[in-house]
């Protein structure tokens, strides 16, 4: 069953500049994408793969994923943007415009073909592809199934609301439809759905607002661009005392079927089931994260060696 | 590899630095840092492996450098030489 | 000319450092411990005066005051750093010394600034020959390069409280910018063009000057109020046109930085405060006014008012943010010794709260007992930081002298728990290293260093890296933060040094913790 990533916070770094990519590291988001599209002028697209390659092979211990969001696929970028990047083994793709299912089923094919290349081993690198227009949110079901590499999908309102003739109300109503289609199609596959980013970043009171709307929704995590949005993402999205004692019981549960080698795991009445169990994994890596328990969560034991 | 026409790479930003390409019969290089005294020697050191992984044998090539680590000075030099060279 | 201490014996401090046993003629005693040196004998004097009525302590010019004031060849002037680099009194002092044909004289103000750069031909001529003051900007580190030769001598706040005090700087002459002032020599700091708030470093001059001149560009009736300094203890007062540029003298607003490092640092600092147990009823404390330690300050006061703390007292330099927490009745009052920005200014001098304090009863170890002592916590910057937890403020890691003490290492020694916060790299140029360049602030008064990579924890406070690690603030010893920072940015080459002392660094207590040499090369 999927072990997912914790994936609350995904923080956008540009690629071109050293200043903020050497700074990596020390943030507390749960993933980094560096970005080599939107916020990359043409003709530092050179620069900034350059930039992004040699920072990921001086960055060998990571204490967080890495995604590197390429220039979509109907760009002359893509393909050395590829080349450039996936040897020093990033997580995964960010895939902009993602419009089609079949834009998915090519990127898949060129990953496949980099493994090779690489000699590393087969689906490594994940996607996480980004829905950004009326025909994107259309396809989103059929996106959603496209490849088993598919962790994610992405919303992007901007580009949304763009293709839509619209202005972007602070409110979001407008984005209320889009979004839950997004998260029906990640829901319906198991995978991941996170949303859009706050282009704000003087207004956190809003920021803040938008974030409890998500997670009422349902969504797994939000795109970032300014580091001090990371640590209102994980209050927001910080699980409830109750959550993580049930989460703990769970756990342990689990452990002592395991231990005494009864497959069927029941608590309180209720089955266990892997989906509840995946949850109750995240729930207790982010109550660790947010301090609210000290012990660490061996997921091995948790899921048994497979 | 030479250097065939001038261009540049990198900005004036701290921790960043500006690699200046132009040709040149030889191989010549000039480095200037806000950190000579400290790192001079490193950076050096880096430059030489950069240009020594791409096969230059000639230009000259000016690097201004603010204080950038190891991952960037690599990755400047050779967009420069990249970008002036054949 | 002055002796540099080059044929001086030379021996080690309890720190490591190698000092002359003598400089510039007089004995020096190296730095042993923060607290132990008890002063012996009597406190300096100057002679006694008179002034009738129907005398007239106004003059026309600076010229008649020099005159007046009996300067000769070879004696200090003093100053107060409160115009900051708005400061137009120093320069226009030495210009009028110079033109008078007088040499050889000392600086021994609180603090020069690079809007003092106007001195370097003076000082080559030999108008001024020896700085007893912090210095900031290109004269301290021409002097590190061999550029210019004069000899600089820093103290800290409390130390030049308590030098003053001591005899050991003896000020002949004072020029006291005063914001206003009344015929008779009454000083307020709190109103005028040139408002400054308070003259907390002009007080060591007017109790210990031979001579004290108050330099105006605000005559008012008699009498001025409120008065920070009184005319008892003020000779002559000259009215000048402007004592500077307003607009430099203080900020319009400090702020609280924006950058993602400085905000993790301060999470991580006021993290620390709380595992502390320090905060709480009655919880007194102190930062310095850059973007960092604002926003420290800022989360302190979000807890504060979260947990309905009423706090006794801020101190230091006083920004709006200190302010805000008093008037909020987050704090019972503010010691203020440098006022930094306009709101500070103004609740100066609206606000019975808001008190002005001289140098002296904020850091001169040798009284009965200066306010530092109160401090439960201070939040400190810092150049450098090493593995004894010593601080370095005073040079770059180019080995140049640049920076004043402050009350630093006074702070750091009084306060229960000194926390420095600063960025582990600053362009590659680490900032946690093996040794600093330059010991300003001794690492036994050091308690924690929180960097955005984590927090390293010294002596006593060592317990509560647990509390902190449960908080998901990553906890290293300073030796790893440093194997860490070495690891990203390579390891420096050393900086080499002639055997040439150009500077000394002098601890509020009288002692060296460490001299700064002239630069190799």
């Amino acid at each position: 069953m999927a072990r997912e990533k914790l994936r609350r916070s995904l923080l956008y770094v540009p690629g071109n500049l050293p200043a903020l990519l050497q700074n990596i590291p020390t943030f507390q988001c749960d993933v980094c994408i560096i970005d080599l599209e939107d916020a990359v002028p043409r003709a530092e697209k050179d620069a900034a793969r350059l930039l992004t390659r040699r920072f990921l092979d001086s960055y060998r211990h990571r204490n967080k994923e890495i995604f590197v969001r390429i220039n979509g696929l109907d760009t002359p970028y893509f393909q050395d943007d590829l080349a450039a990047t996936l040897p020093a083994l990033p997580d995964g793709v960010r895939l902009p415009k993602c419009e089609s299912p079949e834009l998915v089923e090519r990127l898949d094919h060129l990953l496949i073909g980099f493994e090779e290349e690489i000699g590393c081993e087969p689906e490594l690198f994940k996607i996480i592809a980004s829905v950004e227009s009326a025909q994107g949110i259309l396809n989103v079901s059929r996106t959603a199934q496209a490849s088993p590499r598919l962790t994610a999908l992405g919303f992007s309102a901007e580009d949304y609301a763009a293709s839509l003739h619209i202005d972007r109300p602070k409110s979001g109503e407008h984005l209320l439809v889009p979004r839950q289609l997004l998260l029906m199609a990640c829901r319906a596959v198991g995978i991941q759905a996170i949303d859009t980013v706050w282009a704000d970043t003087m207004d956190m009171d809003g920021f803040r607002q938008e974030c409890e709307l998500i997670k009422v929704l349902g969504f797994d995590g939000k795109s970032l661009i300014n580091p001090r949005q990371i640590d209102i993402v994980h209050e927001v999205f910080a699980p409830k005392p109750a959550e993580v004692d049930y989460a703990l019981q769970v756990v342990e549960a689990i452990v002592g079927a395991r231990e005494q080698g009864t497959g069927v795991v029941a608590l309180a009445g209720k089955m266990i089931d892997a989906p509840v169990v995946a949850r109750a994994v995240r729930v207790l890596m982010a109550a660790k994260s947010l301090g609210m328990i000290d012990t660490d969560i061996d997921e091995s034991v948790i899921h048994g060696k497979d | 590899m030479r250097i065939h026409r001038k261009t540049q790479a990198g900005t004036m930003q701290s921790s960043d630095l500006i690699v200046f390409v132009e040709p040149a019969d030889t191989l010549e290089i000039d480095i200037e840092s806000t950190v000579q005294q400290q790192f001079g020697h490193l950076i050096r050191e880096r430059v030489d492996l950069v240009l020594g992984r791409l096969g230059l044998e000639s230009g000259r090539i000016m690097v201004s450098d603010r204080g950038a680590l190891d991952y960037a000075i690599e990755a400047r030099v050779e967009t420069a030489v990249r970008r002036g060279g054949a | 000319m002055a002796d540099t201490g080059k044929t001086s014996r030379v021996a080690k401090n309890s720190l490591g450092r190698a000092i002359p046993d003598s400089f510039l003629g007089r004995a020096l005693r190296p730095y042993g411990d923060p607290f132990s040196f008890r002063p012996t004998g009597m406190a300096a004097s100057r002679p006694v005066r008179r002034v009738n009525p129907g005398d007239n302590k106004v003059l026309g010019s600076l010229r008649e005051a020099i005159e007046a004031s009996g300067l000769r060849d070879g004696m200090a002037i003093g100053t107060h750093h409160h115009l900051r680099n708005g400061d137009a009194l120093l320069n226009a002092v030495v210009r009028e010394i110079a033109a008078m044909g007088i040499r050889d004289i000392t600086i021994a103000g609180s603090s020069i600034h690079p809007v003092h750069e106007e001195l370097i031909p003076y000082i080559r001529d030999g108008v001024i020959t020896r700085i007893e003051s912090g210095v900031n900007g290109a004269i301290s580190r021409m002097v590190s390069s061999g550029e210019l030769n004069v000899p600089i001598i820093t103290r800290t706040h409390g130390g030049r409280a308590r030098a003053m005090m001591t005899g050991d700087i003896h000020v002949d002459v004072a020029f006291l910018a005063a914001p206003t002032c009344d015929r008779y020599g009454n000083i307020c700091a709190s109103k005028g063009p040139s408002a400054c708030g308070v003259v907390g470093y002009g007080h060591s001059d007017a109790d210990w000057a031979g001579c004290v001149v108050a330099v105006t560009d605000n005559l008012v009736p008699y009498p001025a109020f409120p008065i920070s300094i009184p005319q008892s203890k003020v000779d002559y007062v000259v009215p000048v046109d402007s004592l500077g540029d307003p607009g430099k003298i203080v900020s319009t607003t400090t702020r609280v930085t924006t950058d993602p490092i400085g905000l993790q640092i301060a999470k991580y600092a006021a993290a620390v405060i709380d595992a502390s147990g320090l905060l709480k009823a009655g919880f007194s404390f102190q930062t310095g006014a850059g973007g960092t330690s604002l926003a420290v300050a800022a989360n302190v006061r979000d807890m504060m008012r979260t947990r309905a703390i009423t706090g006794s007292f801020g101190a230091g330099g006083i920004t709006g943010y200190f302010v805000e927490m008093l008037e909020e009745g987050l704090l019972e009052a503010l010691f203020d010794v440098q006022s930094f920005d306009l709101r500070a200014v103004d609740s100066a001098r609206r606000n019975e709260a808001h008190i002005e304090m001289s140098a002296d009863m904020y850091a001169n170890p040798f009284n009965a007992g200066c306010v530092v002592n109160q401090l439960d916590c201070v939040v400190l910057g810092a150049r450098e930081v090493d593995m004894d937890f010593n601080v370095n403020v005073n040079t770059e890691s180019d080995g140049r002298l640049s920076g004043n003490t402050g009350g630093h290492a006074d702070t750091a020694a009084g306060a229960k728990l000194a926390i420095v916060v600063a960025p582990s790299i600053r362009a590659r140029l680490p900032i946690v290293r093996d040794a600093v360049t330059t010991v300003s602030t001794p690492g036994e008064t050091v308690d924690a260093v929180v960097t955005e990579r984590g927090v390293a924890l010294n002596g006593k406070y060592r317990d509560i890296a647990r509390d902190l690690t449960r908080r998901g603030i990553p906890v290293k010893t300073i030796e790893q933060l440093k194997d860490e920072v070495y690891g990203i940015t390579g390891v420096p080459r050393p900086i080499t040094f002639t055997d040439k002392v150009v500077g000394l660094i002098e601890y509020r207590d009288g002692s060296i913790t460490d001299v700064v040499r002239q630069v190799a090369g």
